[in-house]
């Protein structure tokens, strides 16, 4: 009943002699006190029921820890230990210099052959730049190769380059072109060619010009497929004199006489007027073929329009020479 | 003297030339020998000598007579790799016991997460034939039982009573193996008994013990 109320009250556990006890059982009940200590813990163990019934567990518990028990491995552990220890010994595939070089190799390989073809979709998805502008042999659509930063409908002066070549005009007769505005194609990326040469259209006439840039509309509507068709020349027999108006596919050509002082022969110079672009620099002159008969008169002016070049322009002849 | 079969000897440091353990009178040691110059046998010899020692080691710490059998492999393995590195003068019982603990306790480690005890796995073992059933019945029940309560004893209480208990090794013996001092083994084991005791009394109460399984 004491021992109950003990229990009850914590008594058992806060008594330091009990709790003294607690700490050397285990000792106790292996033996291994000194026979004072032994005789000390026996003593209370007689006069304490808690620390009797504490005693009574560990003997049950450290009896059955030290009940005989000695169990016998399976009859395969030797197979599975030299199982174990041929996987163990067992050169792995990287250990062998050869293979090693090997793997590296493959994904050296591996790198550069991703690396190449993400680089070669980047570029090709890329569409080139394309200016169409006035060839001064035939109407023509050039790649920009110097306007690889434009962005769409932009336009940039290109060089003043476009001298008209002394074997196209008669007399010698020059007819300079002021530095010119192009027009960049709308529809085309601003991507330029120059970074990826391949890509690069053929620059002769007809030949070789990609098809999705034939048939880019620019700004008057018209795709250069049909700016080419468009071009053929007007020839106009001009034995009879000089005639006034010419009707081009896509405009007017105007004609005026002009002699250069000096000069042997008097030079007939063809303008066109844009119908698209019929005021202000809607004049426009491309091309003008000039033949001469046996006598040297002026026989035959051919003449090729360019029609939507609304920013090229010609400067007009000097009345004068008329 | 314990479970030890290596207990009664120790290496003899007599001559040691190019790293070879020679041992006069050592059993181990010249088996060490002879495996060191080649002779696979002596190995073999090695591991029948000490397979059930080790073996008991690992199943009390892991409870599972699968992963002790894995453990237990593994462990010869490690010795069969690393038994050139063997230091003369140890004694090879110690050295194995110390390289079981170390591994069955990883091998405990990593599978502490399971809550769950495999009782079917005491079932498992081979029985001794010169046993009548009821003593086999009875000594089974005493495995279970002593294994059940041992996996809920902590991993770092688990080894000092494995070696105790299981391999009846000295507190000398046990200092030697876990590699501390006497007086540390001495405290170790006295925390482990009474983590075993707490743990068998919440199993099975605090009346007739084990026998309400």
């Amino acid at each position: 009943m004491l021992n109950f109320l003990e229990r009850k009250m914590g008594t058992h556990k806060s008594n330091p002699r009990c709790r003294q006890v607690q700490e050397t059982l285990s000792a106790y009940v292996e033996g291994d006190l000194t026979a004072p200590e032994n005789h000390r813990i026996a003593a209370h163990i007689d006069s304490c029921l808690d620390c009797r019934s504490e005693e009574k567990l560990m003997r049950q518990a450290v009896g059955l820890l030290a009940a005989p028990r000695e169990l016998t491995p399976h009859g395969d552990l030797y197979v599975r230990f030299d199982a174990k220890l041929a996987e163990s010994m067992a050169p792995r595939w990287y250990s062998r210099p050869s293979l090693r070089w090997a793997g590296t190799l493959a994904c050296l390989v591996l790198v550069v052959g991703v690396g190449a073809t993400v680089v070669q979709q980047r570029y090709a998805n890329r569409a080139p730049v394309t200016t169409i502008a006035p060839d001064t042999n035939h109407s023509a659509i050039e790649p920009n190769v110097q306007g690889s930063n434009l962005g769409n409908g932009r336009t940039v002066p290109l060089e003043p380059n476009n001298k008209v070549e002394p074997d196209n005009i008669a007399n010698g007769t020059e007819i300079h072109q002021e530095p010119r505005m192009v027009d960049q194609a709308p529809s085309v990326p601003n991507t330029s060619y120059s970074s990826n040469p391949k890509r690069l259209p053929n620059r002769k006439q007809g030949q070789g010009a990609p098809s999705e840039f034939m048939d880019v509309r620019d700004a008057t509507g018209m795709t250069a497929r049909e700016k080419i068709e468009s071009s053929r020349p007007i020839s106009e027999d001009l034995s009879n004199g000089i005639p006034k108006n010419v009707r081009s596919q896509s405009g007017q050509v105007e004609f005026h006489r002009e002699h250069v002082p000096g000069a042997p022969r008097v030079t007939v110079i063809a303008t066109h007027r844009d119908d698209a672009t019929p005021t202000g620099n809607g004049i426009s002159k491309v091309r003008t073929d000039t033949g001469y008969d046996s006598n040297g008169d002026l026989a035959l002016i051919r003449i090729q329009t360019e029609p939507g070049r609304s920013t090229d322009t010609v400067r007009p002849p000097d009345d004068n020479n008329r | 003297m314990g479970k030890m079969p290596g207990g009664s000897f120790t290496l003899a440091t007599g001559a040691s030339i190019k790293g070879e353990h020679v041992a006069t009178g050592d059993v181990d040691g010249i088996l060490i020998t002879r495996f060191l110059s080649g002779d696979r046998s002596a190995f073999d010899t090695l591991f029948a000598k000490y397979q059930d020692y080790v073996y008991n080691i690992v199943y009390g710490i892991v409870g599972k007579s699968d992963d002790a059998h894995d453990v237990t492999s593994e462990v010869f393995v490690q010795i069969y790799r690393s038994l050139s590195t063997f230091r003369a003068g140890s004694r090879f019982a110690t050295w194995l016991y110390r390289i079981a603990i170390n591994r069955a306790v990883d091998s405990a480690r990593s599978t502490r997460s399971r809550k769950w005890f495999p009782i079917d796995d005491a079932t498992n073992q081979i029985p001794d034939s010169r046993e009548n059933p009821a003593q086999v019945v009875g000594r089974q029940a005493d495995r279970d039982a002593i294994q059940q309560v041992l996996m809920m004893v902590p991993v770092q209480h688990r080894d000092v009573l494995v070696l105790r208990y299981y391999q009846d090794l000295s507190i000398e013996e046990i200092a030697e193996v876990v590699g501390c001092s006497i007086a540390a083994a001495k405290v170790r084991l006295h925390r482990a008994r009474l983590h075993f005791k707490e743990k068998y009394v919440e199993l099975f109460g605090t009346e007739n013990g084990h026998t309400q399984i």
